[in-house]
């Protein structure tokens, strides 16, 4: 990527010159992406100006961007609608039309953005943006680029070449709780308690819940150690969530390099050997979503 | 519980696409947005089970038959 270039393709006032013959994006023509509409300033629907365009993703400008548009111009976003690109400041936006102020939240929609963001993601380093963040003007995502140019390739240079597994640890409850409270029984401490008061009774059974509790929390802890031990040679970024339902006991993700996926997976089917009470469920590999280090406001 | 843990991981593969879409990457907020989703109504009626990005393709070009019911922002 060259800043020069792009300043010479997107203009100073990053609106005009979407038609300079220098552009990466004029080179494709107009029936390839429908670039030169939102380049022209012409309107999508509703008054000048107004876009109503969902925001997909960010991704670097390629040097070549030829195949990532004619690429892009064969998938459809949400509501069937053509995607296009706005570049500026090396780096390119990916927007859907909606024709609409607002957009419907539904599964459906839902998973058509994401399969949207799966497809660049498989090619191309992509920062996803949430579903539902519509821009009003070519100017507001011009503005967005240049903004926050700096932190978008930050990130975009971070997660380069990177993916996003996902593991879910569950287990059925009844038996994960009669294995913990078996645990406790082996490690059983007399109580202190004397008499046969009802206050005996009730704090008997707060002593047994808070002891259950540490039993469960450290049972947890240990799993996780387990396991960032076990893929301690992956180099992972990692995140935890603990005990995130009654049968979710751990939800983690981790961010790779591309093409590791095999080798975790037979790292984790160590574990599902070891621990066969449990169901591991690995998922992915994803786009970034959990790694993006953005606070946009 | 072995069917049941089995329907959950179902669940929980369209649970985590939507948590993504809908949760995580970049947010925008302030002038630059015209609107957001709420997000909280679209888990709401998720029934669809997917086990792959695949399928999800599958869905998009046309085996995709069922559609959730729409919950627009207007409605709210």
């Amino acid at each position: 990527m060259k800043d020069e270039h792009e300043q010479n393709a997107i203009g100073k006032d990053g609106t005009r010159d979407w038609n300079n013959k220098d552009s990466p994006s004029s080179q494709l023509g107009q029936q390839e992406l429908n670039i030169r509409d939102l380049a022209s300033g012409v309107p999508v629907s509703g008054s000048q100006n107004s876009l109503s365009r969902m925001l997909y993703a960010i991704t670097v400008l390629p040097d070549q961007p030829k195949p990532l548009l004619s690429f892009l111009s064969t998938v459809r976003g949400v509501d069937n609608s053509k995607l296009s690109v706005i570049s500026h400041n090396g780096l390119m936006a990916i927007l859907g039309g909606t024709g609409k102020d607002k957009v419907v939240a539904n599964t459906e929609n839902a998973l058509i953005y994401a399969t949207v963001i799966e497809a660049v993601f498989r090619n191309f380093t992509v920062l996803p943006v949430r579903y539902g963040t519509l821009m009003d003007s070519e100017k507001a995502v011009i503005a967005l680029l240049e903004k926050y140019g700096k932190a978008f390739k930050q990130n975009l240079s971070r997660l380069e070449n990177k993916e996003e597994l996902s593991l879910k640890v569950l287990w059925d409850p009844q038996k994960g709780n009669d294995k913990i409270r078996q645990q406790l029984q082996a490690y059983r401490v007399d109580t202190p308690f004397t008499g046969n008061s009802v206050s005996k009774e009730y704090l008997l059974q707060k002593l047994k819940e808070h002891q259950f509790d540490n039993a469960l929390q450290s049972y947890v802890e240990r799993l996780v150690d387990e396991i960032c031990k076990l893929v301690a040679r992956f180099n992972t970024l990692h995140q935890f969530k603990k005990m995130v339902s009654k049968t979710i006991v751990l939800d983690a993700v981790f961010l790779l390099e591309k093409g590791q996926k095999k080798a975790f997976t037979q790292a984790i089917e160590q574990l599902r050997n070891k621990h066969e009470s449990l169901h591991f469920f690995l998922t992915g590999p994803w786009p970034p979503y959990n790694f993006v280090e953005l606070n946009i406001k | 519980m072995e069917n049941n843990v089995i329907e959950q991981s179902k669940d929980v593969t369209i649970l985590e696409i939507l948590d993504r879409v809908l949760n995580k990457g970049i947010v925008l907020t302030g002038d630059l947005v015209v609107s957001v989703a709420d997000i909280d109504l679209v888990y709401v009626g998720v029934k669809v089970l997917l086990s792959s990005v695949e399928t999800m393709e599958q869905m998009k070009y046309g085996t995709y038959k069922k559609r959730e019911q729409e919950i627009s922002s207007d409605e709210r």
